[in-house]
Order: structure tokens, then sequence, then C-alpha cells
């Protein structure tokens, strides 16, 4: 498109008629205004209750696009195991959820479960092409096993040691040990080295390894936890991590211990990705939803994405289009699906702020 | 094109660069309506704010013809271009005249009338922001009772009830008529839709708010023209041959009118039984809109009646 | 071939639209219009003319439907007289200001109130500055002709034409009226080639708003259009002529050749004053007429090459600009100040809401210019002081 300005330097210029020769897109009406749209920082309750931080409304949004293995991913991202979690954990993120206020919660956890599930067959561990170092990991509980899954992904060769031959011998009895035995073997496909009825003394297996995890669970006394944030214990390069009743918590922790090992690693610091500003119900809009009940039990793709859709999807874009179909001067353009702001041509009525029904807009001074 | 709220169709037909002000519902009204017209379109528009908001004689911001024309003269310079475009063979063209409330309720009646009498094969849309907005704010027939404007200021606000057009076309019993509302762009989208594939004369009501004529921030603008049909103030409605009436939709809990009007600085000075007082009007409307709806359809079950309506 | 047929000046001027092959048609009635569009809707009606008869709710609807029809690019035609043509105003200077070459026949009436049927021009002439051509005829043959060059000329300039006869004394009278052979006509008139057109597919705006760094140069290509519109007025002129053997001029002179003294006369009324003038001829007076036909575009160079040396000019105005004189008679003077061999020009007021002006008042006027000194007095003739 020729937007280049018109000049009428004489007569010539112009048609003999009163007709336009070029298009508006000349002005840039964009310079009117003083505050302009931007997408902000912001989370939603419920990722932020939950101990893992899971992207919640990331998650769900990719079961609303039918991208299912998309959404067992972005939760994978947070959390080795929702399998366990999806069945154990206490789920403080439905009680966050800003749908209580309106009718009730999404079934986050039947979600969480269901996307696990579904995904098991299909889930390997992504590895980085590097040669991160040798760690042991003593223990097989869900904490061991989380801190083994994390190091493997890092690209840590990884030894578990194991009392006996059993792992995740903390939920054996809570969980179908198909499951679980699918989860072990996983690990196992990604390059864990199992040492089974394994006896040792930790100051050999110490000098055989670069870093050393200890699950708390299986040896409680072995070692003792000094800086909880990062699982460095009364041992150089062992590292442990703090078990707690919501195995949420349990396996954060154990994940932040193994994020710890891999920055010492490559001599960096772990720095956890913070969430935004949270969302309350008051910013939800809810004249773009309708009251639903949930789903409470989700055993299919037809009815996890029927749940989903009840999502408000606080303070994550889930491309519901209000900011791109409001806008008056096509300021909004709707780029792979996701909105992006023309500032030449955007005045800044903040229309589209206004109409976000999930508070992910707002407004800045324009310089 | 994935859009969780809307399925609308793709191609744009207005340019940015166009002069609405920030939040202008005449602006985004159009931008909606060319959507549903598709290129194989030519508009008229008289004088009003889209005289100035489509450009200049230098730069044109709609991908569809303009041909400008005098306040009073949108409906027949419509019927004009379609005569003149059938005598060229180009039949099948939409011609649509597109007019403000001035244009439409005030200057521009008799035009429309004599246009909607004879059945001109043309769509007429009034966008209706409820005042002269592009001169500054002056009364029309079309502004609601109790509002502020520059001619009827605050100490004596508009004394009379908006005019109530859409039973003036009706009288005419043309083909097809409905209002929109830009805050439902769904709705007005299939409703252009249909109106485009009727023969005949058509009238399309648009409800446009107006940022700087109501005296509100841009950024209500669409949450302000939503309560004006969340309160009924402003109802989706079609009829047909001036005869069959067919509610759109009617919200699960019809909001209080003071919702609506609290949220303008020209219903600012408004008293309780002011209020009052426009409650009962518009409720005397909608009772009357729906005792059509009833007449036509033998029941009101089938008035679909979601929250959130499109 | 071509036919002749006894026509109302009403009905020439359809037929003039029907030989035209006009495409749309809008109109509203008005006395002594009517006759025009009624029987140019039966035409359509029957089949016998292809064009669109878009039936409005008034004159300022009819010139707008002529506008935007003529803008997607189809020949348009109307017909009006007096308080219709008032009502068109607005509409006529958006005719101009968007180039469209419509034309339009205004039967002359008086302005009322008080209210009137009969002629005169001061609607036509109300609407003198809108940017419209004006042709003023003498007879229904004329009308019928000068439908058909209207357009020959307006199409090429771009600008409308209206022609004017005046009412009663041509539109409800017969005269024989030849029609002429419409494959010739085909052949003068080719179809309407637009130089713009609104439809599908071209997105233009057309007639938007113009800041003041652009709208003067727009009325200067009017101007320069109507410039223009002198030269092809003669050329078309001629050339109706070749092919139909009536040529016609801006004005035109009737034994002129050593007339000392002119009168100027505008439409019917000529033919009266040709009478006058023989008669005066025979009294062996060097009386001379000027029929003045096209007012816009004013022909400068024709009136002072036909003027200039005469001892003394009448001009007869069936119209009045109120506080001033009769329209013509100041047209004519202004164009003849640069001459420095300019005759005195005299002004009659005459004939005006269809009072009749006999050969004995075009004598009588004569006879008043020769001994008449004062220049500036506004000069009645006929009212019953």
């Amino acid at each position: 498109m020729d937007i280049k300005p018109i000049k009428v330097n004489s007569l010539r210029d112009l048609p003999e008629a009163p007709i336009s020769q070029g298009v508006t897109l000349v002005r840039k009406t964009g310079t009117w205004k003083n505050v302009k749209p931007i997408i902000g920082e912001r989370s939603a309750p419920c990722e932020n209750a939950c101990p893992l931080k899971i992207r919640i409304p990331k998650f769900i949004d990719y079961l609303t696009k039918h991208e299912q293995d998309k959404a067992s991913l972005e939760i994978l991202r947070w959390n080795p195991f929702p399998t366990i979690t999806g069945r154990l954990c206490p789920a403080k993120c439905e009680t966050g959820c800003n749908r209580n206020k309106y009718d009730e919660k999404v079934s986050i956890r039947e979600l969480e479960k269901f996307l696990g599930d579904s995904f098991l067959n299909r889930k390997h561990i992504e590895r980085k092409e590097r040669k991160a170092g040798k760690v042991a990991v003593l223990g097989g509980s869900v904490s061991g096993m989380a801190a083994a899954y994390v190091m493997l992904s890092e690209g840590f060769e990884v030894h578990l040691f194991l009392k006996s031959h059993e792992t995740f011998e903390d939920v054996r009895e809570k969980i179908p040990s198909e499951v679980l035995d699918a989860e072990g073997k996983i690990l196992k496909n990604a390059g864990l080295e199992f040492h089974e009825n394994a006896r040792f003394e930790l100051s050999s297996i110490q000098k055989e390894y670069d870093f050393v995890f200890v699950s708390s669970f299986s040896y409680p006394t072995m070692v003792e936890v000094q800086e909880p944030k990062t699982g460095k214990t009364n041992y150089e390069k062992v590292y442990s991590s703090i078990e707690d009743q919501d195995i949420s918590k349990t396996i954060k922790n154990a994940i932040t211990a193994a994020y710890n090992i891999a920055a010492s690693a490559s001599g960096t610091e772990y720095i956890e990705e913070k969430l935004g500003r949270v969302v309350p119900f008051k910013e939800i809009i809810t004249d773009y939803f309708n009251h639903e009940p949930s789903v409470k039990e989700i055993l299919e793709t037809g009815t996890a994405i029927q749940e989903a859709l009840r999502c408000f999807s606080c303070g994550t874009c889930n491309s519901c289009g209000n900011c791109y179909v409001f806008c008056p001067d096509f300021a909004v353009k709707w780029v792979d699906n996701f909105p992006e702001f023309d500032y030449d041509y955007c005045k800044g009525c903040g229309v589209c702020v206004n109409e976000c029904p999930r508070g992910i807009l707002e407004l800045i001074p324009e310089k | 094109m994935i859009m969780k709220n809307w399925q609308i169709p793709e191609k744009e037909l207005l340019f940015s660069g166009h002069a609405a002000c920030q939040g202008c519902g005449g602006a985004l009204a159009m931008r909606l309506a060319l959507k549903a017209l598709g290129e194989n379109s030519v508009a008229t528009i008289p004088a009003c704010c889209w005289t100035i908001i489509s450009g200049d004689v230098l730069y044109h911001a709609l991908k569809v013809p303009v041909f400008h024309t005098a306040f009073e003269t949108a409906a027949i310079s419509a019927a004009g271009l379609k005569a003149g475009l059938s005598v060229r063979g180009l039949k099948d063209a939409t011609v649509f005249a597109w007019a403000g409330d001035g244009g439409t309720f005030d200057i521009g009646i008799q035009a429309i009338s004599g246009a909607a009498e004879r059945n001109e094969d043309i769509i007429y849309f009034v966008y209706d922001n409820e005042a002269y907005m592009n001169t500054g704010i002056q009364r029309s027939s079309a502004t609601p009772w109790g509002a502020w404007t520059t001619t009827t200021p605050v100490k004596h606000p508009e004394d009379k009830p908006k005019k109530n057009i859409d039973e003036i076309l009706a009288a005419h019993k043309i083909p097809y008529q409905a209002t929109v509302n830009v805050a439902y762009p769904e709705d007005f989208i299939r409703k252009v839709t249909k109106a485009k594939n009727v023969k005949g004369f058509r009238f399309i009501h648009i409800f446009a708010p107006c940022p700087p004529g109501w005296k509100m921030a841009s950024d209500i603008s669409i949450q302000v023209a939503r309560l004006a049909t969340q309160t009924a103030i402003f109802p989706l409605y079609e009829i047909e041959n001036g005869r069959n009436y067919t509610v759109s939709y009617l919200p699960p809990n019809k909001l209080p009118v003071i919702e609506y009007l609290k949220m303008q600085g020209r219903f600012k000075h408004l008293k309780e039984e002011d209020v009052e007082h426009i409650q009962r009007m518009v409720d005397e409307n909608l009772d009357y809109i729906l005792k059509k709806h009833e007449l036509t359809h033998g029941t009101l079950e089938n008035i679909p009646r979601p929250e959130f309506y499109k | 071939m071509s036919i002749k047929k006894v026509l109302t000046g009403n009905h020439a001027v359809s037929y003039g639209a029907m030989a035209s092959r006009v495409q749309v048609i809008s109109a509203y009635p008005i006395t002594p219009q009517t006759q025009v569009v009624e029987l140019l809707s039966e035409l359509v009606a029957d089949g016998k003319l292809d064009a669109i008869f878009v039936n409005v709710e008034s004159e300022h609807s009819a010139m707008s439907a002529c506008i935007s029809a003529s803008a997607a690019g189809a020949r348009a035609f109307t017909a009006t007289s007096a308080q219709g043509l008032a009502l068109m105003h607005e509409m006529l200077h958006w005719a101009a200001g968007a180039r469209l070459p419509i034309v339009l026949a205004d039967i002359n009436r008086a302005m009322a109130p008080p209210w009137t049927i009969w002629t005169d021009q001061n609607d036509s002439l109300s609407q003198r500055d809108t940017g419209w051509m004006q042709i003023y005829v003498e007879s229904n043959q004329e009308a019928f002709d000068s439908i058909i060059l209207a357009y020959k000329v307006a199409e090429q300039v771009f600008l409308p034409c209206m022609v004017v006869l005046d009412a009663f004394v041509l539109s409800h009278t017969s005269e024989p009226i030849e029609i002429h052979d419409q494959e010739k006509i085909d052949e003068y008139l080719p179809p309407y080639r637009p130089m713009v057109t609104i439809e599908p597919g071209k997105p233009i705006g057309y007639g938007a708003l113009a800041a003041p760094d652009t709208y003067m140069e727009f009325r200067y290509k009017m101007q320069r259009a109507m410039e223009n519109a002198v030269e092809i007025f003669e050329k078309e002129g001629k050339l109706f002529g070749d092919m139909f053997g009536h040529s016609y001029d801006l004005v035109e002179p009737y034994m002129m050749d050593d007339a000392e003294y002119v009168i100027i006369t505008v439409g019917a009324v000529t033919s009266t004053a040709r009478v006058a003038i023989q008669e005066l001829r025979k009294k062996g007076e060097k009386a001379g007429l000027l029929k003045f036909r096209v007012l816009r575009p004013f022909p400068f160079e024709k009136l002072r090459e036909l003027l200039s040396g005469r001892k003394k000019v009448a001009v007869i105005d069936r119209n009045i600009s109120f506080g001033h004189h009769g329209i013509f008679y100041q047209e004519v003077k202004s164009a003849l100040y640069p001459l420095s061999n300019r005759p005195p020009v005299f002004g009659y007021i005459a004939g005006l809401g269809g009072r009749d002006i006999t050969v004995s008042d075009v004598v009588d006027i004569y006879e008043d210019m020769k001994k008449r000194e004062t220049l500036e007095e506004i000069i009645w003739k006929g009212v019953k002081l």
C-alpha cells in the first residue's frame, strides 16, 4: 500500500473533480494519544496459589484451542508429575479461583490429572544438549524422582540410589501403580541410572559425583537443609529439600533444589520466573461469561474443553478477541491469534483496556 | 483466525487513520458493517460525523467508494446510485446510505419516507449517537428525554422523548429493519448480512456511543453501549414487513436504567424522579416490543437470554 | 429518418430527453413543468425509453437522485419550475461541484408569493451562480434541440446544464417540431463517458472535505471548465447545424449587420421582438435584435463584437434583481465596460409573472431607448403605475 503523502503544489496535483487519490493510512492518528495500551504483567489467583506456580490459564488456553499436548507440556514445564499432584495436591488453585465468586470454581485439578494421564504414553524428558556433570540422587521418593527429572532435563548424568527397588515409595499406596511405573519408565528412558538396594556412605558418593541430592523422605537424617530456598545442606554440593504435607510443595522444594544444582554447575544463579500482579475478581468483566456448572470428573477431551472454556483466564490472554473486535481504529491487529498494537494509529481511547474481560491490558502515559 | 469470543468476517474494509474521536461508536459501527457488506458495495454519506471521519478530498478511509451528499439526501442519494448502477448493469452491488441521527430522525426523514415507501433497493444505516455531534452536541429528535446537550442545557434538559424512528419505518412496511448495537458485534453482523440478502428498503438502526457528546471517558464507550441493551434502553430486535417483530435478545437480568445513566455526564443532573420517569418509559417501550414479538411468535420463550450475548 | 410532430414545449423537452437516451429520470410534479415528466414516465413505462424513472417525493430529492445516478455513471435528467427549482438550489451546487453533466429543463415560472404559475426568469436566474450552464430557448424546436446539445456540451466540460423555456408561452403551446433521425442523434451524442464513477471495486471518496489548501483549486477548475465551454458551445452548435440543419450559438444576431439600435431579448419574447424589428425596419429604422441564448458560460467576446460601436442598446429583462436592475441588463452592461466605444445600455423590466410582452411593447421600448439619456434609471414597461 502506497501511503506517501500527496503534495499539492499546483492544479495538476488535483483531479478535475473532488475525488480522493490516497488512503487515510497517511494520517498517523496515533499522534493524538497521550496514553497507550500495553499488555501488562498480570496473573491469576489460581497460579499464585499453586506452590508449583503452574501457569494454569496458559495450559487451559491451549486446551480450549484444541492443543491438548501443548497443554500437557505447559504443565510439565512447572510440574514433572501432574499425574501425582492431579490426584493428591490440595488444589489451592481451585480455592483461589475467581470463578468461585461467579458460580463455581474451574475443576483445575481434574484438568491437570486428565492432561497428566492422557499424555503419559507420549511423555518423554527433553534433555538439554550439554555435559552438565554427574549427580547422585539418594532416595526414590517423589522429591527424589522430581529432582532426578529436572536434572535429567538439565543435561546431567543422573544416578538414582534406591534403598530397595521401589520408586515413589511415599505415594505408592495412593496412586495406581501403573501410573507410577510409567513415570519411572519415562525417567529410565531419559537415561536415569538405577542403583537398587544400594548401600553407601555419603562421603564416598560425594567423591564420585559432582553433586548429590538427598531425598529427605527416604533419608530423613542424612543431611540438614540449611537454605530452604536453594536446598543447600550442611554438606558442600549436597542438596536436599523439605518434605511437606502438600505434595506439590514437596515437589516444588525438590525441583528448586535441582534447578539450584544446575545453576551452580554452570556458575550461575537460579532465578525463578515471577508472576505478575494478581487480577482480582472485580476486574473480571462477567458480561462475557455465562453461568455454567463445573464438570466434576474429566475423563475425555470433550469434557476437558468444556470445563476449560469456563476459565476466566485471569491475567492471561486467551485470544478472546475483544480488543481486536472493539477497536474503532483497527489499531489492534490480530497476529498469530494474539493482539498486537499498532501505535501508529492507536488513539489511546482505552476501549480495549476496558473491554478486556481478564484485566490484562493497561493504559500507560505516552511519552 | 482464532478468536474465542467472536466469529466475525476477517476482512477489514476500513483503513486506520480515519478521523473519528477516541472510542467512537460510529467508527466501530462502520468497521463492523463493512465486514458484513463486503467489497461489492457503495456508500453514500450525508453531512454527519462520518463526513469527516471518512477522510478528506485527498485521502479516503474506506475500501468501498463513498459518494458524499447533502444533509437531507442520504436515502435518495442511495436510491440514485442504485438506479445509476442498475442501468449500467451493476445490479448486484449493495448500495447503502450511512447517516447520523440528525440526518435521519430530523432533516433526512422526508427522503427516507419517500425511499421507504417506494421500497428502493438500498440499505439505510443510521448510526444514532442521539444528538448533532459533528456540529458540537445539539439536540436532535433522537436525543433522549432528560439528556443534556448544548441546546438543552442542564437547567432545561431535553423534555421530549426520543422519536421512535423504528416505528415510523415499520409503518412503511419495509421488508426488513433491525436495531443493532456496537457492543453486540455478532448480532450486528448477522443482521447486516441478513439485510444485505433482502431486496427492497432495509433500515438498520445502530446504537453508537459518543464519548465527547455523552460526557464520558472514551474507554467506557462499549461498556455504556452494552448497558443500553442490558437496561432495555436500546432493545435489539428485527421487524419484517412492518409486521413481524422478533426480539433478538433479552438480558436474563434486566438492569435498572440508572446503571446506564450514571455512567454519562449528560444525565448527571437527573433527579430520582427523573430516573423513575425514564424507567417507566423504557419499561413501556420494552413491553410494547415484547407484545409485538408475542403477537408474531405466539410466545416469548424463543427469545435468547444468555448472559453473554454476542 | 426524421419525423415531424406537433408538440407543446413540454413534450418537446420530453422527446429531447428521450432522443438523448437519458438513463435515469427523477422528477416531481409542478405546474407548468408536469407534462415533461408525465410523458417521460409514460415513455419509460411503455418501454419506449430504456431508463429508470425515480418517482420522488420532492424536487430536492429529484436533483439528488440525478446527482448520485450521474455519479454512478448514468445520463440523468430532470425538469422543474420555480419553487421546485428553488428547492433544488442546494443540490444544484452539489451537481456542479461534483462536476456531473446533468441536464435539467426549467420551465420558467415566477416565484411566490403571491402564488403564480406564469412565466418569468427569476427562478432560473436565482440559480445563476450555482455553476450550471444555462440555455434560454425561443421555440419548442429549440427546446428539443437544446436538450441534446446540452448533454453534448455538458459531457465534455463536466458541468451540468439547464435548458430554460417560458411557462405556457412555450410549455403549453404547440408547434410543429422536427424530431431528428435517432441514428444521427446517436452519432452526434454518443453514450455518456463519465470522468469518474462511483462503483464497486473503486474505493474513492467523492466530494469529501477540502481544506483551505485545496478548495480553491477545485473552484478554479470549474471556472476554467466554464470558460472552455464557450468554444465548445460554438463548435457543437455549428456541428448541430451541419447535421440537423439548424445551428445554435451563444448569442444570435437578427438584422444586426447595420443596426444602430439594438434590442436584447431572452427566451420566447425573442420571437415577438423579431416581428417588432421587422416592423421598425419597414419604417426605416436601423433596428437590430440580439437573442441572448446562453447566459452561462457568458459569451463575452461575441457580445462585445456584436455590440461594439452601436448607438444604443436596450435589454428586456423578464426578471429583476431587487435593489438593482434586470439581470441580463447588469450582465450585458458590465461585459461592455472594457470597450472604448461601448454603447449606452438601457434596462427594461417587462412581463413579470406572465404579463404579455407584445410587439407594440417592444416597439415602445425601442422608441423609448432612442430618446432616453439617463443610464442608471430602472425602466418598468407595462407596470400599472
